[in-house]
């Protein structure tokens, strides 16, 4: 298990391993308390795939969020690789998002403003990079993806599977060790799901990245190594 | 960092044309109505021809004469300042004159109206107009009650035509009065001054004008140089004690004080009274912090939508590891940007503003221009709403959870 973050640099191996303990999350408003999460005790190895799936509500994306360190646990802990993060304060916890972790959404997330190429880019733009290196790897991302023609549009110029395609570079491009994809083949056809799809199995195979993703899609589940079913908020078996 | 917060703004503030117009045109507008007020204050405020000591002197403009029974608010008359005003510590020269009232003047079977002060001598070395023909009038020509007047040059033209106008005569309400002088027009808010024609206050014929303690006169006093207004304040208002009432059953108490331009402005409007200047000064300011709160709360409005808008763009950023501070700064600058571009889009207009009101209202003789003063009161308004209008609404979305901001699609 790579306990540690040093050789983060660029094509760096390994994933990362986390490990949910005890996890509660509540989401209270004025009159009502959602438990979106119960008692979940979750550990995922370094380079593994594992599939979340359950119904609509029964928190995946909280589960999601949670390993991604963007919502805290009401209760519980969260150790990755080793550390307990459960209680750093809000520019560790930027900083170890910005350098450990790569978010794909459903509906992609792109940020309208900005071509595809400052899209990719968002994720160097909070490290310590010259602007070219930043361009420039941003540039071997969407290289990576195939859109080195597409470099210069705006989302609304590209096609679901190409924008998916774009946030996947965007979530790879600062080489994290964790990609965290919730539903990333919710909004696409099924010819454009089996790409994303077989970009994230690569990936987690080449570069041993561990890769977390939710889906509703029994088949793409099954090609994963492991299947964690959600109902209720609960973990079940 | 910094750079590249400012080509994010450009880039973002580019791409969304319509928004940034619409946020350009309320913040210019914003602007423009502040550079107006500020330059018609800086205006009012500064000393300017022909009051071009203004910084070293007081008015006594309103005063208030109470009994048991009834009071009475007005300017001081004539008396109050002639007895107890003169020869105070710390000032060097002191006038006494009317405000302007409007006389009438019959020329060719036309009646022409003209705002005419009674002055005396001195109000000429206190004031310091431009003379194009002749001079003012003197000590002598008061004390004896010479029909004499200086006159303005839009009332000489009036008057005379293009013709040289020393030594002419014209009517003024019935009498007839003899040019000594023309000077350069002084503009209408040159409250102490301005007028089309003056004439020595010994001149006006009113029944117990000269008697008067509370009347329609004005007392202005240039200080020395290095005097403390608080004194000569002081001083008079020892002198007020001393007053003596002919009908103390009618009357028996008299306040009032000698103020700076700004102390009077802030009292527009209300009533002489012996609360301390400085209090009343210190009230209008807030009073007018309150004003200028308007437009920045608009703007706080403006830009809060236009963060909310992008509720998403922020989960996104923090997702990929912006912290509160990265977003905060990002809005900010993206912010100060934009109020800058509105601060020169409003500087344009007002400069528009002010030069056309000036043209406009040429009779007027306003000189209201842009200056130095007025340019860096935008750049620095420009630059603090830039940063109150968009720290606020940043700091708040950037409280915001970034799951809440990025719900929108995932199911
Ligand atoms: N910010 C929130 N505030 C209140 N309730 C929430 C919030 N986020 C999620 N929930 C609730 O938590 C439960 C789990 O939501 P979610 O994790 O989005 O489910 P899934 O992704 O499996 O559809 C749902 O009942 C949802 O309504
Ligand atoms: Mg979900």
């Amino acid at each position: 298990m790579n306990t540690g973050t040093a050789g983060a640099a660029s094509g760096r191996n390994g994933g990362a391993a986390v490990r949910l303990e005890a996890v509660d999350k509540v989401y209270s408003t004025e009159k009502i308390e959602t438990v979106a999460l119960s008692h979940v005790n979750l550990e995922i190895a370094s380079g593994e795939f594992v599939a979340v799936m359950g119904p609509s509500g029964s928190g995946k994306s909280t589960l999601l969020n949670v390993l991604g360190l963007l919502d805290a646990p009401t209760t519980g802990r969260i150790v990755l690789d080793g550390e307990t993060v459960t209680d750093l304060g809000d520019r560790r916890l930027a900083a170890l998002r910005n350098r450990e972790i790569g978010f794909i959404f459903q509906s992609f997330h792109l940020i309208a403003d900005l071509d595809a190429l400052d899209n990719v880019q968002i994720p160097l733009l909070y490290r310590p990079l010259s602007s070219r290196e930043r361009r420039e790897r941003a540039e071997t991302a969407l290289g990576r993806l195939g859109l080195t023609a597409r470099m210069h549009h705006y989302p609304t110029q590209l096609s679901g599977g190409q924008q998916q395609r774009v946030a996947i570079a965007r979530a790879i491009v600062g080489g994290p060790r964790l990609l965290l994809a919730d539903e990333p083949t919710g909004n696409l056809d099924s010819k454009m799901g089996e790409d994303v799809m077989r970009i994230l199995e690569e990936y987690n195979r080449d570069a041993g990245v561990t890769v977390v993703m939710v889906t509703h899609d029994q088949r793409l589940a099954e090609r994963t190594g492991r299947i964690v079913r959600l109902f209720d908020g609960r973990q079940v078996h | 960092m910094f750079g590249n917060y400012l080509k994010m703004a450009w880039k973002v503030l580019g791409r969304r044309k319509f928004f940034t117009f619409v946020s350009l045109f309320g913040i210019a507008f914003t602007m423009t109505a502040m550079l107006v007020a500020v330059a018609v204050a800086d205006h009012v405020l500064a000393p300017s021809y022909p009051e071009t000591r203004l910084d070293r002197m007081l008015v006594l403009a309103s005063v208030a004469m109470s009994g048991d029974r009834a009071s009475w608010h007005a300017g001081p008359g004539f008396k109050l300042a002639d007895r107890y005003a003169r020869d105070l510590p710390g000032v060097e020269r002191m006038t006494i004159y009317t405000g302007p009232s409007e006389s009438s003047s019959f020329l060719e079977g036309r009646k022409l109206t003209f705002r005419t002060r009674g002055t005396d001598a001195e109000f000429w070395r206190v004031m310091e107009f431009a003379f194009v023909e002749g001079g003012p009038y003197t000590k002598d020509d008061d004390e004896k009650a010479s029909r004499v007047a200086v006159i303005g040059e839009s009332a000489r033209r009036r008057l005379f035509g293009s013709d040289p106008a020393l030594g002419r005569s014209f009517e003024l309400d019935g009498a007839e009065f003899r040019v000594v002088g023309v000077v350069r027009d002084a503009p209408l808010y040159r409250l102490h001054s301005s007028s089309d024609i003056w004439v020595p206050i010994r001149t006006i014929t009113a029944a117990g004008f000269f008697d008067r303690l509370v009347g329609e006169c004005e007392a202005a006093f240039l200080l020395e140089p290095g005097a403390d207004p608080d004194q000569v304040q002081a001083a008079f208002r020892e002198r007020l004690a001393r007053v003596e009432f002919s009908d103390p059953a009618l009357f028996h108490t008299i306040v009032g004080l000698p103020m700076t331009q700004l102390e009077l402005l802030a009292r527009l409007g209300s009533r002489a009274d012996d609360t301390s200047p400085r209090l009343v000064l210190a009230l209008s300011l807030l009073g007018l912090l309150a004003f200028m709160a308007l437009p920045a709360i608009n703007l706080v409005n403006i830009n809060l939508s236009r963060i909310y808008e992008r509720g998403t763009e922020i989960g996104v950023r923090k997702a990929f590891g912006a912290s509160g501070l990265d977003l905060v700064l990002q809005f900010v600058v993206e912010n100060v940007v934009l109020c800058l571009i509105g601060g020169v889009v409003g500087l344009v207009a007002a400069v528009v503003v002010l030069e056309s009101t000036v043209l406009v209202a040429a009779d007027l003789a306003l000189e209201f221009h842009l200056n130095w003063r007025i340019f860096g009161a935008t750049l620095a308004l420009a630059i603090v709403f830039g940063l109150l209008s968009g720290a606020w609404p940043a700091w708040k979305m950037s409280r915001q959870h970034p799951v809440l901001a990025l719900r929108g699609g995932a199911s």
